[in-house]
């Protein structure tokens, strides 16, 4: 019997990890990125978020993406003070997002030269979890997939905090 | 002698060894990214070996005398086994399927091994890795623990919230214990009477009386808690959030919460000795070491890529189980 898409896990973890520095201090980057409710304020793949549950554990947010297709996320940690955040995926979604199963950070520390530094960051499993996946539910694929989206929502928050 | 094999076993794997007078009190790490084991001196807080293994080790046992490991790795349907004293020497086993969660009786007569995608326990001879029984489990078996004194092996069946109960010498499962939603890791107490499982996707530890299989109790500790141990020194239970970068101690007579320490990024597999606990970061690739009593970080070790599993080898206390 097979496992239903909505519970495949896999044995080997993915890393994930983007970051990119903002000209502007880490509470003035929150301020536009610290709602886990406001993501399609600032990332230029997301069309719309539906929420419910606010910033506290255990909200969820369903997000629209501008190619198509919907993700659903919950929260699991919010940590306004250090400016951090956490999400896991509810339900997969394997034409949305070659990955089964991720967990993923959002995060701001001071920047090293001033401004901030964003961190996002995860772990993920590719999109089929036997030993033998085809090319698009690989581990490449799953890599590339979320370290894309998170790559393009950072340049999109630089963009809407820099104001350029 | 011995050192000679070693440095002609580093020569081959590009590793570090430091020779060591003899293992009673060694840790050893497996790292999944860069196909590395680690051994780390607990009572001197040092790595005195870094070497390969073969690609995607994913957990680890240890025998009571700490002479051999075993290594699953499930990508490939192999299990490595290590001589603890002779690092370069292995042998490979070949189970098939997606091994994953790994136990050894404390003689190292039997390995017992879990097949992630067949749903299945497999024991095999420790001596030549044939497979003698196969027993039916819940789904994705992750986590095992072993109590050798009463010959019951218990196996956390991550997607069917529960465990598996086996008699290891029929190798019959004789109950399924219902728990949280995700069970990964599981431990027990000293005395076998309480297993502790963690629940990935709840959030929370079961406590379960192993005298009836009975749920006494869910203990919330929020985030998602990858690994548990119990820390005898103390009478306290660890649980890593992995979410929350932390690790929570919870009182084992109150099973209350009583304390939360900061350690790195995405942390995993737990372990407690003699009053420290020693904390695998799987994403920041280090080992956050803890003081119990003072709930201090009082060293960070580096490992290598995505730390998974550990296992401590202790000769002269004769308590594994």
């Amino acid at each position: 019997m097979l496992a239903s898409p909505a519970l495949a896990h896999g044995p080997t973890p993915i890393k994930v990890d983007e970051s990119i520095v903002i000209a502007a201090d880490p509470k003035a980057v929150w301020a536009v990125a610290g709602k886990f409710d406001g993501l399609a304020n600032w990332h230029p793949d997301v069309v719309s978020v539906k929420a419910r549950g606010g910033d506290a554990t255990g909200a969820e947010r369903q997000i629209t993406l501008r190619k198509g297709g919907t993700l659903k996320e919950g929260l699991d940690e919010y940590d306004p003070s250090s400016f951090k955040y956490s999400y896991r995926m509810s339900d997969p979604n394997l034409d949305a997002l070659p990955i089964s199963s991720y967990s993923v950070t959002f995060t701001i520390k001071p920047a090293a030269g001033g401004g901030s530094e964003v961190q996002w960051y995860g772990r993920l499993y590719r999109g089929d979890t036997g030993n033998e996946p085809p090319d698009n539910l690989n581990d490449d694929a799953a890599r590339t997939a979320m370290s894309e989206f998170l790559h393009a929502g950072l340049l999109g928050l630089k963009k809407k905090v820099e104001g350029k | 002698m011995r050192v000679a094999t070693q440095l002609a076993v580093c020569l081959i794997l590009h590793c570090i060894i430091v020779p060591t007078t003899g293992f009673p009190h060694e840790l050893f790490v497996v790292c999944q990214d860069d196909a590395s084991l680690i051994r780390i001196d607990t009572r001197r807080e040092t790595v005195t070996a870094r070497v390969g293994v073969a690609p995607g080790p994913a957990m680890i046992a240890a025998t009571r005398d700490g002479r051999a490991l075993f290594i699953t790795h499930p990508e490939s349907g192999r299990i490595t086994k290590l001589d603890t004293v002779d690092l370069g020497a292995r042998q490979i086993f070949t189970p098939g399927g997606t091994p994953f969660g790994i136990a050894v009786d404390p003689v190292g007569r039997f390995v017992y091994v879990g097949d992630w995608k067949k749903n299945v326990v497999r024991k095999l001879d420790a001596g030549t890795g044939a497979t003698l029984q196969e027993t039916p489990v819940g789904r994705e078996p992750a986590g095992l623990a072993l109590d050798a004194k009463r010959a019951r092996l218990y196996v956390a069946n991550r997607e069917s919230r529960s465990v598996s109960v086996i008699e290891t010498g029929s190798m019959r499962a004789f109950a399924e214990i219902e728990v949280g939603d995700g069970p990964f890791a599981l431990t027990l107490d000293a005395t076998g009477e309480r297993l502790f499982v963690a629940n990935v996707r709840s959030g929370d530890i079961s406590v379960v009386d192993t005298g009836n299989e009975a749920v006494l109790t869910r203990v919330r500790v929020g985030g998602s808690p990858y690994g548990v141990a119990v820390d005898r020194a103390n009478s306290r239970i660890l649980v890593t959030d992995q979410h929350g970068d932390k690790v929570s101690v919870i009182d084992a007579d109150t099973l209350e919460v009583i304390r939360t320490i900061e350690v790195g990024r995405y942390p995993e597999a737990v372990l407690a000795i003699d009053g420290k606990g020693y904390v695998a970061n799987w994403f920041s690739g280090d080992l956050s070491i803890l003081d119990l009593a003072t709930g201090r970080r009082i060293a960070t070790l580096r490992l290598g890529e995505g730390p998974r599993s550990m296992a401590f080898t202790d000769a002269t206390s004769g308590e594994t189980r």
